[in-house]
């Protein structure tokens, strides 16, 4: 559908509808972020709802939160020209990225790294990530395993050995 | 009471009419629970089903503020704690709505609590035997402890459990705030166990990880052993340097981690310290510490209330907010916070997150340890983390250059090669001692000063095991150490050899000394633990095989010496898939001119040429050479010798050479060399080791890889090949995985044409090995008359 109605129409706006059913309405300017959107976007197939099938819809409002406020940045970013204010636009930008992703908890963070996985919205992928390596960071095995809930699925004799071998891993 | 029973009565008739009430919608669950207004009836509902539990969770507030009866009043200006002592209840105000609730509990009359862990409150009676309880305020449980004559003043009395205290292992422990006197029992003692040795300048206790640990005044974290109260081990951190001088130290667990909250007071300006996350709740913010006062005695300054000292601090900004609520009297009284729960995890399972992700956040993680732990996690983390982990990371020596001006560093740093990043680990132990990796991923520390003690040290665990000295160690620099299995096998052997001296010793750890192969000759290149059995290679590329259980006895192999192509050459002999290889370095005025390899073919007893090792990397160095798989590492390319320096003494005596230029790969397809050295980094003028990180486990997969790729090295061989000698290999490879009996079973089994083939490679093979033998013959001639009689002495066995 490259019809020019797609390059007047720019601000159109898509209808996102999510796992749960919930219909969420994104400028396309702002879907342009996404990977997933964007191709569509190219192959003209944006018409009516897109159904998202992995993103539940907290986590796609969170996603909107993110991709509107990277697109809000883009445009302010190009009216000021200053170095300096672009600097301290950065560094707002940072800040706000951390407290967004702070302000997740697991599970939340658990389901924004699939999301936009999903959506392939790389920064969001990258920010998220770098807080999960974050909470790894400096812990055990097993408070790892504690803390995502994962079963430990070695075998008794490879797990021995693991023990032996990292004593102080594991105090 | 009446309103659960009123729920009782309205589920009861629907409940007769297959109504799945679990099976409620949330939203609806959610808002009836809200409608709940006294924390024990949402607790208790909580306790109803698992999916209950899991709404309950987010409705019901996760501290509540415990009013303490009867903190002060005000009667002729003095506050007295005796006033509201007689009142048969405790209240909880809801953080949330700003609500007070009532808690009938006749247990607490004419007693002071305060809140402990794990929700049970210590009540302490005020009358002379001053008995001691910990009370569930919604169960009414009671269990005794012992009596305390000492605690006649409880208000900074704080209690820590390190479990919930219906577990008779449970330990509980007792700390008066401003003095530092600090005691444990477990239910059913007869007495508190004073911690006796203490200065009293302990501010908080706290369990973590099963360990407990107190902080005093100035920061110090102190390890409390419980089963002998006298003894205690300051944990070696540094002090902090306080902003002010007023200030109250807790300890509290985050997310598995230890924090230290320093409060600092001004002109005195909370009871136990608990950190949530706060995901679920309303009106808890994030990133803010909430506080109450914890400093009830300073009434002394009548014009100062309680309530001027709760409130929340806010991290980012800051800025302290106050909680308080005029209309509320609840923040008159003395304050404890409450946890009604424990917040349990949703069923999100992380280990489903998708193979792709997993990879972008190892690499996030910088610290090579960190990655190393993630891969302990489970297989498919392993997995994972094996792609990210560097193969090799590049361990600095300390102090290569002058060797002994900077080692008093207490670190040693090893150098990713995929990121070109350098990470320091901290390794005390490294201190004045010289270094040097083994394999398994220990490190030989031999110390500089006069002993010479010589240990092995695992860098990421820093588990230490001693060795016997010896005065050999006195200038370690062309030592090198391998070691037949990981130390910490009693049985482990450990072997050292001197690179240029040719000097092989042995002990196991916890040998009284070294023993020395005697009878020598001085010319040993490089030993190897190849299938269980020990191996030397000296500079005419012969084989001897190392009895360890009689020193004095070898046996020289009958292995025929190879033609080298220049003199300045070094031998190394590293495993490749089950194969012995020689490796043979050429040097021209000390750099690194080329390569040859060659592998032994066990048959013949001959050095077999190799001119591809297929999808493997070599690494050569100081300290142990060894060869892995690459499939899966980025920047480490296939079919490549990496070597870096070994002869460092030899750098000395010229001014212009650096040891980086004697680092690099050498690409066996091609012949040619390339450097690896980077200018910025500062890492190429030590002394290196190739280091791989003490995961046994990680590289396991290695060998579970040997079988399919014997296949296909072997194929490799033969494709490569245009001569007739590598299809012999291969066909010989083959052979060696059976018995010659099966080998030939296999062959009548084959048809005709195969049948033809095989004889046709066997005439080749015999032709060959008699060629080949010829050959040998004819070298040993020639070896025996340059040599002599002496070496004939010295190397034939």
């Amino acid at each position: 559908m490259s019809t020019p109605s797609s390059s007047v129409f720019s601000y159109r706006v898509l209808k996102l509808k999510s796992s749960d059913g919930e219909i969420f309405e994104v400028k396309q300017t702002v879907a342009v972020q996404s990977g997933v959107l964007k191709q569509m976007m190219e192959d003209g197939c944006t018409e009516g709802e897109i159904p998202l099938n992995n993103v539940d819809s907290p986590t796609l409002a969170k996603i909107i939160e993110w991709c509107n406020k990277h697109h809000d940045d883009d445009v302010e970013g190009r009216v000021l020209s200053q170095e300096k204010e672009k600097e301290k636009e950065k560094a707002d930008m940072k800040r706000w990225e951390s407290e967004f992703i702070d302000a997740l908890n697991r599970d939340e963070l658990y389901f924004l790294l699939i999301g936009s996985n999903y959506m392939n919205i790389k920064e969001l992928l990258d920010c998220a990530a770098q807080k999960v390596a974050g909470m790894v960071k400096g812990k055990t095995p097993e408070a790892i395993r504690e803390m995502f809930n994962i079963q430990s699925d070695f075998t008794e004799e490879e797990e021995k050995a693991i023990r032996k071998e990292n004593q102080w891993a594991f105090n | 009471m009446a309103r659960v029973s009123e729920i009782e009565d309205i589920l009861h008739p629907v409940s007769m009419a297959l109504v799945q009430w679990p099976d409620l919608p949330v939203d609806i669950l959610s808002i009836i629970f809200q409608k709940l207004k006294d924390p024990c009836d949402v607790y208790r509902c909580g306790l109803a089903c698992v999916s209950w539990k899991s709404i309950v969770n987010t409705i019901l507030p996760p501290f509540l503020l415990l009013s303490n009866v009867g903190t002060f009043k005000n009667k002729m200006g003095y506050f007295h704690f005796e006033t509201y002592l007689n009142i048969q209840s405790c209240r909880l105000f809801n953080t949330q709505t700003n609500e007070t609730h009532e808690i009938f509990l006749p247990e607490v009359e004419k007693c002071w609590f305060s809140s402990s862990s794990f929700r049970w409150l210590l009540t302490i009676s005020f009358g002379p035997p001053h008995e001691m309880h910990l009370l569930n305020h919604f169960t009414r449980d009671r269990i005794q402890l012992p009596s305390a004559e000492q605690c006649s003043k409880p208000c900074e009395l704080r209690v820590i459990t390190s479990t919930t205290p219906l577990n008779p292992t449970c330990l509980v422990l007792a700390i008066r705030h401003f003095k530092g006197a600090l005691a444990f029992c477990r239910p059913g003692d007869k007495s508190w166990t004073c911690f006796v040795d203490f200065v009293r300048w302990d501010n908080d206790v706290a369990f973590y990880k099963g360990e407990s640990y107190s902080v005093n005044t100035f920061g110090h974290l102190f390890h409390l052993h419980c089963n002998i109260p006298v003894a205690q081990k300051v944990l070696p951190l540094l002090s902090i340097e306080f902003l002010q001088h007023e200030h109250h130290n807790y300890l509290v667990e985050l997310d598995g981690n230890l924090l230290l909250v320093v409060r600092y007071t001004k002109e005195l300006m909370d009871l136990s310290s608990i950190s949530l996350p706060l995901g679920p709740f309303r009106n808890f913010k994030a990133n803010c510490i909430y506080f109450i006062s914890d400093n009830l005695t300073f009434f002394s300054k009548k014009d100062l209330m309680p309530v001027d000292n709760t409130g929340f601090y806010d991290m980012m900004t800051g800025q302290i907010e106050y909680l308080y609520d005029q209309a509320s009297l609840i923040l008159l009284s003395s304050l404890n916070w409450d946890i009604l729960h424990s917040v349990s995890m949703a069923q999100v399972q992380w280990s489903d997150l998708p193979v792709e992700i997993l990879p972008i956040i190892f690499q996030k993680l910088k610290d090579p340890c960190d990655i190393y732990r993630c891969g302990l996690v489970s297989v498919l983390w392993k997995s994972i983390a094996t792609t990210i982990l560097p193969p090799f990371l590049l361990l600095s020596n300390i102090g290569t250059f002058h060797f002994e001006a900077p080692l008093n560093k207490q670190s040693c740093s090893l150098f990713n090669t995929q990121t070109n990043e350098t990470h320091e680990i901290f390794l005390p132990e490294v201190e004045k001692c010289w270094f040097s990796s083994s394999s398994f991923g220990w490190l030989l520390t031999i110390c500089f000063e006069p002993p010479h003690e010589v240990h092995l040290l695992n860098p990421f665990t820093r588990d230490r095991i001693q060795l016997p000295l010896s005065r050999e160690f006195r200038r370690p620099y062309d030592l090198r150490v391998i070691t037949s299995t990981t130390p910490l096998n009693p049985t482990c052997l450990v072997l050292v050899i001197r690179c240029f001296q040719g000097a092989v010793a042995f002990c196991r750890p916890g040998d009284k000394y070294w023993t020395f192969f005697e009878d020598f000759g001085r010319c040993e290149n490089d030993v190897v633990f190849y299938k269980g059995e020990l191996y030397a290679v000296n500079a005419f590329g012969h084989l001897v095989h190392l009895h360890c259980n009689i020193p004095v006895a070898q046996k020289v192999l009958p292995v025929c010496s190879i033609e080298f192509l220049q003199r300045g050459h070094h031998c190394y002999l590293v495993e490749l898939d089950g194969n012995l290889l020689l490796v043979v370095r050429y040097t021209k005025e000390l750099l690194t001119s080329g390569f040859e390899v060659y592998e032994l073919d066990w048959v013949e007893k001959v050095w077999i040429k190799v001119k591809n090792i297929g999808n493997n990397a070599i690494f050569l160095g100081t300290g142990s050479s060894l060869s892995l798989p690459v499939d899966h590492f980025r920047n480490v390319k296939a079919n490549c010798i990496y070597f870096i320096s070994d002869n460092l003494t030899s750098f000395f005596l010229k001014m212009d050479l650096m040891p980086m230029d004697n680092t690099g790969f050498y690409n066996m397809m091609t012949g040619q060399i390339e450097y690896l050295y980077d200018q910025a980094s500062l890492i190429w003028l030590s002394s290196l080791n190739w280091f791989v990180p003490p995961s046994s486990v990680i590289y396991k997969q290695k060998s579970a890889d040997v079988i399919c790729r014997e296949e296909n090295s072997a194929e490799v061989i033969c494709r490569d090949d245009k001569g007739t000698v590598k299809s012999w290999f291969s066909k010989i490879r083959r052979m060696e995985d059976k018995d010659a009996a099966a080998a030939e079973d296999e062959d009548e089994d084959e048809d005709a044409a195969a049948e033809e083939d095989a004889a046709f490679e066997w005439w080749w093979w015999l032709g060959f090995g008699c060629w080949c033998w010829w050959k040998m013959m004819m070298m040993t001639g020639v070896w025996w008359w340059l040599t002599g009689g002496d070496d004939n002495d010295e190397c034939g066995g």
